[in-house]
């Protein structure tokens, strides 16, 4: 028996190997080695976020399709108006799923079940994050361009061209995606697990942050939302569509409006590109600032 | 403490750590040499995990220091060279759980990586290592397939993958069948063979007693004890006898009485004459005799002390010194308690056994 062991049981080798030592070098692998690592670790979640940007963009065509049958008069006239009609709700919808889908471990996941007492001897954990943001910028920003390639091709299948306004938008998506990843990493750093995560970033932008600006309009508190709504960072998610085609009055009737069928309420439409740009990159570095400093002063728990 | 041995390549100065008001590790000193395996024994919640913690830098201490050579030289750890000195250090703690949807081999050349192990050999490497667990075959399914013990051993491998000179194991066997139990504790030393140095914990004795050079235990963050297993179990295979006399020696005359113990008993105590085997302890006026615990030499120190006409009004042996009783008591929480006194008894007799 103790033979059989033995035959069966082949003693390892430690081959004599060099590792890269300590020092910047060795960091920036590090870093490289994290992005890569979480890019094959979310590969599956990739494949099932292209198909619920696919469903929604499947959504949408019908959606126009079907409506511009029943009321001509709202058919687009010019590629870029058809653009934002694709662009406007449910992509944001879209995105904001992938963000939280995709951020939403980025931080919980190490404390949830002690990964990360696997992981924090061997890499600091601001290498950690950024590495981890990287890859999920990548695994983001793969979705909107595969969604936007979608749109521009039903665009230039019924108008024959695509506006090049259609890089406007997608920057600014872009742009936005960093403010989404980043609120969700905020809310992961004190978050018990990713599928929390997951839920509250989704229920809390669609949601509460999205009834917001009706509560302010029927409370009376600010009559017509005549202030713009930057404390709102989904705010700032409206230029991605209005983009396409800039409205010339930024203030105006709410898209959605006519709740009660009472007296139209306007609001801001869209904040202005300077606006956006600041207020954008404020959010990203407040959500962040925050995420790094409880995700370094977060202890696992012991069993 | 002064550190000056070369061998010494972990040390661990008054480490300590409260949460809150709840100290759970406190004021332990331990000195870990080159290429033994120290076993670190205690029940569960002893404080084991959080002094490991702290040395992963995982938990900065409340006080108290931890040394690691590096280069050459101990230094203390600290946040700016930690990175520096856990690099030759491989980590186990907990039972940390993996990402369910990669595959051994992806998790462990992402370790490696990280520790900077050269791309080209990686593989090779991780093939190497699986090999010796007998995991070959499942190099490349998912981790969530998989049941406990080969999660374990995915465990000890993210720990040595990077093939580091010291490994850090917690608790490595906990919850497993005993066929993966043997295994790695066969892996333990086959590491140990290699000129390994291992840190080793355990709630169970047998389990380090099996693998360690030298056990530290541990019980409610204090060390009890820390030595080799022989010397462990030698010392507890020693005995006290606790002897009341019917009238309480006076000051003057104890010296006298004392010597003259010490004539009448010293060829039946069985332990060296160089320790201070006999004692009076005048708080509860009880004589202490450490004697070699043999029942045969207890009745013959009894028959002794009668024959010289001592009035005897009690004749004791607390129960068990054996280091396996004292463990298992241990264990026992209800017991704790009494168990203070019962280390403390253990340091006393340890403390005996040193004033050589
Ligand atoms: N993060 C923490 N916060 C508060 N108490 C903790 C924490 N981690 C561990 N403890 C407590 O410290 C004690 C020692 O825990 P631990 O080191 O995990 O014990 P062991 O590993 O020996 O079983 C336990 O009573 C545990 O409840
Ligand atoms: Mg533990």
């Amino acid at each position: 028996m103790e033979q059989i062991r033995i035959l069966k049981k082949r003693e390892y080798e430690d081959t004599e190997v060099k590792r890269q030592k300590i020092g910047i070098r060795r960091d920036l692998i590090q870093i490289a080695d994290t992005i890569t690592f979480e890019l094959k670790k979310n590969l599956k979640k990739l494949y099932v976020m292209l198909f619920v940007y696919f469903s929604l963009f499947m959504l949408s065509f019908a959606m126009n399709e079907f409506l511009w049958d029943l009321m001509g008069e709202f058919a687009p006239t010019n590629s870029a108006t058809l653009m934002s009609n694709y662009i406007g709700g449910f992509f944001t919808m879209a995105l904001l799923i992938s963000c939280a889908t995709f951020a939403g471990p980025i931080i919980a996941e190490d404390f949830y079940r002690q990964t990360g007492n696997l992981l924090f001897p061997k890499i600091t954990k601001s290498k950690l994050l950024i590495g981890r943001l990287v890859s999920n910028y990548i695994l983001n920003a793969i979705c909107i361009v595969f969604f936007y390639t979608l749109v521009s091709i039903i665009a230039f299948i019924k108008y024959g061209e695509v506006s090049t306004t259609i890089f406007n938008s997608i920057g600014w998506a872009l742009l936005y995606t960093m403010v989404l990843i980043s609120f969700v990493t905020f809310l992961s750093s004190f978050m018990k697990n990713a599928s929390f995560t997951i839920i509250t970033s989704i229920f809390f932008v669609l949601i509460v942050m999205e009834m917001i600006p009706f509560i302010l309009a029927y409370s009376g508190a600010l009559k017509n939302n005549e202030i713009p709504m930057f404390f709102l960072f989904n705010y700032f998610g409206l230029i991605i569509g209005q983009s396409l085609a800039m409205p010339i009055e930024r203030y105006g009737p709410l898209p959605q409006g006519g709740f009660g069928g009472g007296e139209e309420i306007k609001t801001w439409l869209t904040p202005n590109e300077l606006g956006a740009l600041l207020g954008m990159f404020i959010y990203i570095l407040i959500f962040l600032s925050f995420a790094y400093i409880i995700y370094r002063r977060r202890q696992s728990k012991g069993e | 403490m002064k550190i000056n041995n070369d061998n010494i390549i972990i040390s661990f100065k008054n480490l300590s750590k409260k949460f809150g008001d709840f100290q759970a590790v406190s004021n332990i000193n331990i000195d870990i040499k080159r290429g033994e395996i120290i076993g670190f024994l205690g029940p569960n919640g002893a404080g084991k995990s959080t002094t490991m913690k702290m040395m992963a830098y995982l938990l900065k201490p409340t006080k108290g220091e931890i040394w690691i050579r590096g280069n050459g030289k101990l230094e203390k750890l600290s946040n700016h060279n930690k990175d520096y000195l856990l690099n030759n250090i491989g980590f186990l703690i907990e039972n940390p759980a993996f990402y369910g949807n990669v595959s051994p081999r992806m998790i462990l050349k992402y370790f490696a990586e990280l520790k900077g192990y050269p791309k080209k050999k990686v593989n090779q490497r991780i093939e190497e290592v699986l090999e010796t667990f007998g995991m070959m075959n499942w190099i490349d399914k998912k981790i969530k397939t998989f049941s406990k013990g080969m999660r374990q051993k995915i465990g000890i491998a993210s720990a040595i993958i990077h093939n580091p000179d010291i490994v850090v194991l917690d608790e490595p066997t906990t919850g497993l069948d005993p066929q993966a139990r043997r295994e790695i504790r066969d892996f333990i030393l086959n590491l140990k063979n290699k000129g390994k140095t291992i840190f080793l914990s355990s709630h169970l004795l047998y389990e380090v007693s099996e693998v360690a050079d030298r056990i530290a235990i541990i019980n409610r963050g204090k060390i009890v004890a820390f030595d080799t297993l022989d010397n462990l179990e030698s010392k507890n295979q020693k005995s006290i006898i606790n002897i009341e006399l019917l009238n309480h020696p006076e000051d003057n005359e104890l010296d006298r009485i004392l010597e003259h113990i010490r004539e009448i008993l010293i060829p039946f105590i069985g332990v060296s004459d160089d320790l201070n085997w006999l004692n009076y302890n005048k708080d509860n006026k009880i004589f202490q005799v450490l004697f070699n615990g043999d029942p045969k030499n207890q009745l013959i120190i009894l028959k002794t002390l009668l024959r010289h006409e001592y009035e005897i009004i009690e004749f004791s042996v607390p129960k068990a010194g054996l280091l396996e009783n004292l463990f298992i008591d241990l264990t026992s929480s209800e017991k704790t308690q009494y168990l203070d006194k019962k280390f403390d008894e253990n340091q006393k007799l340890k403390e005996i056994s040193m004033e050589v």
